[in-house]
Formats: C-alpha cells, structure tokens, sequence
C-alpha cells in the first residue's frame, strides 16, 4: 500500500496527464515524453501543447439516444485532454444534418467528423468539406462512400462483418431459424447485418427471414409486430436484435408470447448486459460507441502536431493505421464468458 | 460507485487503481524518461514485466522483424522485459511455451497459425495464472482457449474483402500463392477470396528461392489460360517473383491483376507503378507494440474502474481484441501511407538519429 500512497500523493500533479497517459498506452508515448520533460522543468504543469483546432462532429443521432451519447461523451472527454474545440451536434434528421455540415464549413473549422447514414443525401457537403480543405473523418456509418467523398479514415465496425461473425454466432448456439429485425427504414448498413447473419445461418444449414419494425418511435407497436411474427412462426428458435432498445422489447415479446427463442443483439446498454449475466441473451456485438467519439479526435489532433512527433516509431505506426483507411472499433462480443468483465460505460466521472 | 461492474477476479483498492495512470505515464517512450519517473514515484525497484513472444514467422522474415520492432519499442517505452522466439514448427513452439511458463513469465504471447497443435499449451498457460495473448492469427479460436485478447487481422474478414476487390475489377479465376504450408490464415484468405471470386488455383512455393518461384507461376498462367488474378501474401518477400513473372507474361499481352497481403517500400513502388492492384495492410509493428503495453498495464492494476477512458480502452481489447485489419492500400491511399513513415525500407525502425 505504501507505493499506493506514494502514487497518490503524486497524483494530484499527474492528473492532466492521466487520461493522455491511457491513450498513451496505445497512442503515444514519445509525447509523454515530451510531457514528462515539461514536468520536470516546470514542476507544475503536466499540459498538452496547446494546438489551434477546431473540430465539428457531426451525426445523424439525436440527442437522448444512449447510444449516441456515449459518441457524445468519448467526444467530449478527447477535447478535455487535448484541448481542442468541439462543437457536437447529433440530429436524426437528414436535412438538419447536412446543414450542420453545411454551417460547420462555413463556419471554418478544421475537421469534420461525420457519420454516413445517409450517404446520397450528404455528399455534396462532405465533398466541399474536402474541398474546403477540411480534414474530414467518417465515424460508424457509410465508410466506403465516405472515402470516395475524400474521407481519411473511417472509425467504426463494418457491418458485414459484424453480421457475419453474429451469424456465425448464433448458429453455434444452436439457432437454426433466425429472425432478424430491421428497425429503421432505408439504413442500408442495418441491411448489411441482417443479410450477412443470415448468410452464416445459411451455411450452417439454418434459416432466416427478416422483419420490418416501427422501431423505437412506438414501443408498444414494435414489440406486437414482434409477438405476432413469433407467434405465427412457433420454429424460429433464435431472434438478432440490432440495437440495445429493440432488444429488449424482443426479450419483452418473447415473454409476451412465451417463445423459447434465443435472443442475440448489437450494441451494449445496461439492460442488456444483465440480460447476458442472467443468461437470457446469448451475446451483445460492441462496438464501441465511446470510441467512435474519442478516437477520431484523437487522431485529428496527432495529424496537427505531427512536426513535433515525428521521432516517434509508435506515432508513425499509428499514422500508417489511419493511413490505411479504418480503425475497426468492433466487432467486439459481450457474452457469458467476459460480461462480468465488462465494464458498463458510464457518464463522465463525477469529480 | 456501480457494484455490479467489478468482477469478482479483479477486486482491487481504489488507491491501488490509482497506481494505472501514473505508471503508465511514466512507462514513457524513451528509457531514461521511464527511469526518471519511475523514480519520481517511488517505483524505481519494481521488477519489469517480463513477456515471452512465441510466433510461427521466422526470424528473417521482413514482417516479423517489423512486429518484433515494435515489441522492443514497448518494452522499452514500458520498461519490460521482452523475450524472442520464433519457430514455423508447432511442436517446438509448444515446448517454447512450456520452457516460458517454467521460468515464470508474466505474458505469453502467441500466433494460432495451428490453432490444433497450440490449444493445449495455450489453455495450459491460462490455467497457469499467465496472461495469454494471441496476436496475428487465431482471432476465432483466442478467447475459447482462455486468451485474455488477440491483437491481429481476422483473416476470414481479409480474404472475403480482398476477394471482393478482386471481383470487383473483374477476376473470375484466382492464383492464391502460398508460402507457409502449415499456416492456416493463408489458407483462409485464399478460401474467402475463392468464395467471392468463384475460383482458385492454389500454388504453394517456397520463400526465397525466387527463381524457382518464377518459374513456377510463369509455367501455371501458361498451362492455365483463364487465370486474370493472383493474390500473394508476405509483401514483397513473395511479391517479387511473381511481378517478375507477371511482367512476361504481360508482355505478350495477357493482363492479370496482382493483389497482395502485407505493406514494404517495394510493394508501394509497385502500386504507384500499376504493377500492384492493393494490397492489405494488419499494423505488423502494432501487433508487437500492443501486447506488451496492454500487459503491463495489467500486471499494475488489474483493471482500472476509475478512469473512463482507461475503462473502455480495457473494454475494447476485453471484447474480443483489436482489430488492426485489414486495412487496404491502393493508388488511393498510397501516398498517405508512405507519409506516416511507418514503411519499412530496411531497418526503418532502428538507429533513431
């Protein structure tokens, strides 16, 4: 305990260079170093060098979606470190969205950040981002198109691939007739999951259908639609969810209608990790949501400073990861075997 | 404070959670940085993590030096201790394994290229108390056998996208060139890449005999006139050879696309040139750097449950692993890449000057 002490006592100087010290275990260290040396001659101050940027995030999230506001939150916690200014704005509107591109440019920030759900209806803004000589980064959705716009790098989990892997998943678990629930109309990436789901499905030698919900906009509409479809169809032995609130009206509509299906999902909230601890859902796909708010800053501010990086191997390294088009923040798997593990993420620490 | 998250294998003192941050911050790039706030603290005596890499890729091997570069990058940024070994045969990297746990190293670290031959030894570990991580390959099989993360590329995700590529620019009939026999990723990028292209002509060589090499798939594109695509993996290792072929066989007006698995300088010349189609990028260097950061942090404080950020970076590698791919480069892209000044030359990552 003694060295705990020790360690505590020092904290308080360390405090600015903790978080920095967390990435810096996957990030950069040679900056530490740097930080290190501004300790040592200063005393006091553990601080970033101080960089003129100013970021735009912009998503097609709306406020009070939990998912999007752990974006939010990762955001939010890289421009504590870095000092940088953020301006977040999330709206599930699409027109609403392209304007806050559209303003953002206009207002001449350095970066945007932006997610492609829609990407027709974003292009024009994101290719005069790019022409206006913003750093543009996409984060969760629309990665291919939004390389082709001139995106850098993208931040996110594919969706193939994550409905691959949940396919593959759910057939070892022994489902054989999967139902997979598409909850918003025209999220191609939503698409994506399911067919691919049901792509391993079928090489296992099972089955899948899809099925079109109202979504999150009625509850009590969904979570019906669900009931009749397994009702009808006594057989389906296994249910994808493919967000966190959809989940658990899938778990309440088969309480409802007292289907024995598995039920399996994407996205993490603290209902659906209890579900996994109790064993009444085989697994959640992660994928980071916090991430998808903090990496993409964190690299931002890396492409700013890098003259003064550039002895660094591991910032190199780093540079070449983003140079190679995408950080896959998933797809990561919460299960029985790691969901005690698994730290549910929380708001900012309270000081 | 929410209970329900601390996981009974990991109850720790809020004061010894407090250690994570400082010591990381002082597991700083530079040696001397290190030591210095290692004594700042009061931790100059702490004993180094010690961590044994264990891999299938042969010490020559251009990609394997890189991933060992930035194994010996941590170790010295955190102040651990790093041992080295290598071997393609799978019943001397089980007894290398074994002779780590019988010295007491603290994290293991291997590949799965023969996820059968290593399973045992690997649970084994596990049970042992050490940290096991698994880097390169064996994504599917790291946390089943009791893995605390993988670090690496899922091959299957690799060769179903570097298929569709493939595809894509119109590749009906693939060479898949294989150079590890006993590897069973390479297996699997060319089975994907097959499954989206629709056929596959496998041709297994070996590495560094080039001339033979080229003479090999010079002989396969004559007796086989369908092919229009090879896919190669090790970057320009067993590229070279093949592009040596390829250019004959262009020059009698045959076009057949070359894609590749791994990134160096000639691979890059080779796709500013127009002789490479892409090639697909897993961070080699990363894949060495990771482990050893992911384990010292462990070694010192468990899990930290106090600091958000810290938290979800523990969470991320707690999901399953990182995933460094693949990630693809093409004309596109190419001159980012080489701007990171991440691309090995030769010996990039040595002699800092």
């Amino acid at each position: 305990m003694s060295l705990s002490a020790v360690a505590n006592g020092i904290l308080s100087h360390w405090r600015g260079v903790v978080f920095l010290a967390v990435v810096g275990l996957t990030m950069f260290a040679a900056y530490l170093c740097r930080v290190d040396e501004i300790v040592r001659t200063q005393g006091q101050t553990a601080a970033l060098p101080q960089i003129d940027l100013r970021i735009a995030m912009i998503t097609h999230g709306g406020i009070g979606d939990p998912f999007w506001d752990q974006v939010a939150a990762g955001a939010q916690a890289a421009q504590r470190e870095f000092g940088v200014e953020l301006r977040y704005d999330g709206d599930g509107d699409i027109n609403a969205q392209v304007r806050l591109v559209d303003n953002a440019i206009a207002q001449g920030y350095d970066v945007l950040i932006v997610s492609l759900a829609d990407p027709d209806a974003l292009e024009n803004s994101v290719r005069a981002a790019v022409e206006a000589g913003l750093l543009v980064l996409s984060i969760n959705s629309g990665e291919e198109r939004g390389r082709a716009f001139g995106a850098i790098t993208h931040f996110g989990q594919p969706d193939k691939v994550a409905g691959l892997a949940a396919g593959e998943r759910m057939a070892d678990a022994g489902v054989t007739r999967m139902l997979c629930i598409i909850h918003e109309d025209g999220n191609i990436g939503l698409v994506h999951r399911c067919e691919e789901a049901g792509l391993s499905m079928e090489l296992a030698g099972g089955q899948y259908q899809t099925l079109s919900v109202t979504g999150t906009a009625n509850i009590r509409e969904t979570t019906n639609e669900i009931g009749a479809v397994l009702l009808a169809n006594p057989n389906i032995d296994g249910v994808l969810a493919l967000n966190s609130e959809i989940a658990e009206l899938a778990q309440r509509a088969i309480i409802e209608v007292n289907s024995n299906a598995e039920l399996a999902t994407f996205d993490i909230s603290p209902t659906v990790l209890q579900d996994i601890e109790r064993g009444s859902m085989l697994f959640a796909v992660d994928q980071q949501a916090y991430l998808q708010g903090f990496l993409p800053i964190v690299f931002a501010y890396v492409a700013s400073v890098e003259e003064e990086l550039e002895t660094s191997a591991l910032l190199r390294a780093l540079k070449r990861w983003s140079a190679s088009g995408r950080l896959l923040t998933g797809p990561g798997f919460v299960d029985a075997s790691n969901v005690r593990r698994y730290p549910d993420i929380r708001g900012p620490e309270e000081e | 404070m929410t209970q329900r998250l601390s996981a009974p294998t990991a109850v720790l003192q809020p004061a010894a959670l407090r250690l994570l941050p400082p010591l990381i911050a002082a597991a700083v790039l530079c040696a001397g940085c290190a030591e210095a706030a290692l004594e700042r603290l009061g931790l100059a005596g702490v004993q180094p993590v010690a961590i044994a890499f264990i891999v299938h890729g042969t010490e020559t091997d251009p990609f394997w030096q890189e991933v060992r570069a930035g194994a010996e990058e941590a170790a010295q940024a955190f102040d651990a201790s790093v041992l080295w070994r290598a071997s393609p045969d799978t019943s001397e990297r089980v007894r290398m394994v074994e002779d780590a746990l019988t010295q007491g190293f603290d994290a293991i670290v291997v590949t799965l290229s023969d996820h059968l031959g290593m399973e045992r030894i690997v649970r084994e570990a596990v049970v042992e108390g050490a940290i096991v991580y698994v880097i390169n390959a064996g994504v599917q099989y790291a946390t089943a056998f009791g893995a605390a993360a993988f670090f690496g590329m899922v091959e299957l995700v690799a060769g179903l996208a570097a298929g569709e590529r493939l595809a894509e620019a119109g590749v009906s009939r693939l060479l898949c060139v294989v150079h590890e026999p006993d590897n069973e990723a390479l297996e699997t990028r060319c089975e994907q890449a097959e499954f989206r292209i629709g056929e596959m002509v496998r041709l297994e060589v070996e590495p560094g005999r080039n001339a033979e090499i080229e003479a090999q798939v010079e002989q396969l594109l004559n007796e086989d006139a369908a092919i229009d695509g090879v896919l190669s993996h090790d970057g320009w290792l067993i590229a070279e050879p093949i592009a040596a072929a390829l250019a004959r066989v262009a020059a009698g007006g045959r076009e057949i696309i070359h894609a590749v698995f791994g990134v160096d300088e000639p691979v890059l010349q080779g796709i500013e040139a127009g002789q490479i189609f892409f090639t697909v990028d897993q961070q080699p260097w990363l894949q060495g750097y990771l482990p050893v950061a992911y384990a010292q942090v462990k070694r010192y404080s468990a899990r930290s449950r106090t600091d958000e950020v810290a938290s979800v970076l523990l969470q991320w590698a707690e999901g399953g692993g990182i995933l460094l791919g693949p990630g693809f480069v093409d004309r596109g892209n190419v001159d980012l890449v080489r701007e990171s000044g991440a691309v090995a030359e030769g010996a990039w990552w040595r002699g800092e000057s």
